[in-house]
């Protein structure tokens, strides 16, 4: 990213939304880029998006607690409250935008009015971002999670990408969110700006990381290995005992030691069981 | 919750009538769908009955409205509106038929047990342990189960993998809570001098529920 866009401080809303605009023409750039791995990085951006909604909702479930609830789930459980966020975002950002593929990562709203919002409408995308939020939560001032989730998907949308990217919730705070007008909209435009700041180096990052695992796979001898590094490229977190569908259980752990060993994946919880690993 | 009914006789324009008619027609469809309905019924389903891109809060805000005067009311829980009696009149309820039945059988302890689950959920038997200063008996955790108050969550990262327990949408329901955040907050609770939270979500609970806590044990 240009260091003008990066170091520069802007005050009025004119000058804000210049920047916001050149930092999504180079997200947008970086993001379409054919080495980054893309449903890895929306996956990524979702945990950090359903983290920053869990903060909103005033509960105590950080980043790392949100993965537990998620990843240790079986079928049949129920997600807890911070569970429930999460698993929203992250469903928002691997369906198609389409009222049906939003419906369950939005079930406050009808398919109707999700139709509505991911229509043709007035304005640019930050404009529109702001309508969102504020029609949203005119409505429910509790909704963050639904008008964030909706806002990004306006951005998507306005931006012709195929899917959902989870960039302004970490960058919006309460107090923002209560903004109308043009300081709502100077909020989105900073938020845009702050969003593309973080999202484009990690774009970079993923898409090193992603190719140092694909530099490791031919070494790696267990069978099942490249539906693992597959698996591994397309989500934030996995635990080990998901690639037992197609290799042992010991398999699955050993082939997890040995990509940390490699530098291909890290372990993420820093615990000795109930490991997760992510590139 | 079936994903497609259709239902061919249904027409949902009205486009036959005044628009004055066809409102308080769509009212009206949206009471009969409530009052069939014995659990919070979400927005999309209250919008399969009316007009395409007719308003369902609005309809719903007229039609609590037209109820000002009965003895029953639209409430919104869990994410859906309910129609359900004016605490009021719970008495007169009480006196005219055996309501027993649908009583939820919960102690005081049940219930600080219930009440430590939503503010801490996700939350495992050790956890709820550490909370009361003694174990909290399956059985206990049975009961509130058996009652679709409390679901499994996800499992708690430690050795042996304990479940770890949720409260559901019924729990939601039965307190005539919105969504979880509309849990009292513990600090205001403390600030008001309401140091034994345990009593104040009993009382409160009796209240919304109409229990009557019968037996103490503890």
């Amino acid at each position: 990213m240009p260091s003008w866009v990066i170091s520069a401080r802007a005050e009025t809303l004119e000058d804000v939304a210049f920047l916001s605009g050149a930092a999504l023409a180079v997200l947008h750039l970086v993001v379409s880029r054919g080495e980054v791995p893309q449903p890895l990085l929306r996956d990524r951006l979702s945990l950090r998006a359903a983290e920053a909604c869990v903060v909103l909702a005033g509960r105590p479930e950080r980043a790392a607690d949100l993965r537990d609830e998620v990843y240790l789930m079986r079928p049949g459980d129920l997600p807890g409250p911070a569970g429930a966020i999460c698993q929203r975002w992250r469903h928002a950002a691997a369906r198609p935008m389409t009222p049906e593929g939003l419906h369950r990562a939005l079930p406050d709203l009808t398919r109707a009015q999700i139709a509505v919002w991911l229509g043709p409408g007035q304005g640019g995308p930050v404009d529109r971002m702001a309508q969102v939020l504020e029609a949203v939560l005119a409505e429910d001032p509790r909704a963050e999670a639904t008008a964030l989730i909706l806002a990004d998907a306006t951005l998507a949308r306005v931006m012709g990408w195929n899917r959902l990217l989870p960039l302004f919730a970490a960058h919006l705070t309460a107090r923002d969110l209560r903004k109308s007008g043009d300081d709502l909209r100077r909020a989105c435009h900073r938020a845009v700006l702050a969003s593309c700041r973080e999202a484009v180096p990690l774009a970079h990052d993923l898409a090193r990381r992603a190719a140092k695992l694909q530099s490791v796979a031919p070494k790696l001898r267990a069978k099942g290995a490249g539906k693992a590094v597959e698996i591994f490229l397309s989500r934030d977190a996995v635990a080990p005992s998901e690639f037992t569908a197609f290799m042992s259980d010991r398999a699955a752990r050993r082939l997890c030691d040995r990509l940390v060993t490699l530098g291909a994946v890290r372990e993420l919880t820093g615990r000795d069981t109930f490991r997760l690993y992510g590139v | 919750m079936a994903r497609d009914r259709t239902e061919p006789d249904l027409d949902r324009e009205l486009a036959d009538l005044p628009p004055e008619l066809r409102w308080h027609e769509w009212m009206r469809r949206i009471e009969a769908v409530l009052f069939a309905s014995a659990s919070p019924v979400p927005r999309e389903d209250l919008a399969r009955v009316v007009g395409q891109g007719a308003s369902v809060d609005l309809l719903v805000a007229d039609l609590a409205e037209d109820l000002g005067g009965r003895s029953f009311e639209v409430t919104r829980v869990a994410g859906g509106w309910m129609l359900r009696t004016r605490p009021a009149y719970a008495p007169a309820i009480r006196a005219a038929a055996d309501v027993g039945g649908q009583d939820l059988d919960l102690n005081e302890f049940d219930i600080a047990v219930l009440a430590a689950i939503a503010y801490h959920q996700p939350v495992t038997r050790d956890g709820l342990k550490e909370i009361f200063g003694k174990e909290i008996s399956r059985d206990l955790i049975g009961r509130l189960n058996a009652q679709g108050l409390i679901a499994t969550g996800p499992r708690s990262p430690r050795r042996g993998a304990p479940y770890t327990f949720v409260t559901t949408e019924r729990f939601l329901v039965v307190f005539g809570l919105e969504s979880l955040r509309d849990l009292p907050d513990r600090e205001q609770m403390e600030d008001a001098g309401l140091t034994s939270p345990v009593k104040n979500r009993n009382r409160e609970a009796g209240r919304i529920a109409g229990h009557t806590p019968d037996e103490v044990c503890n």
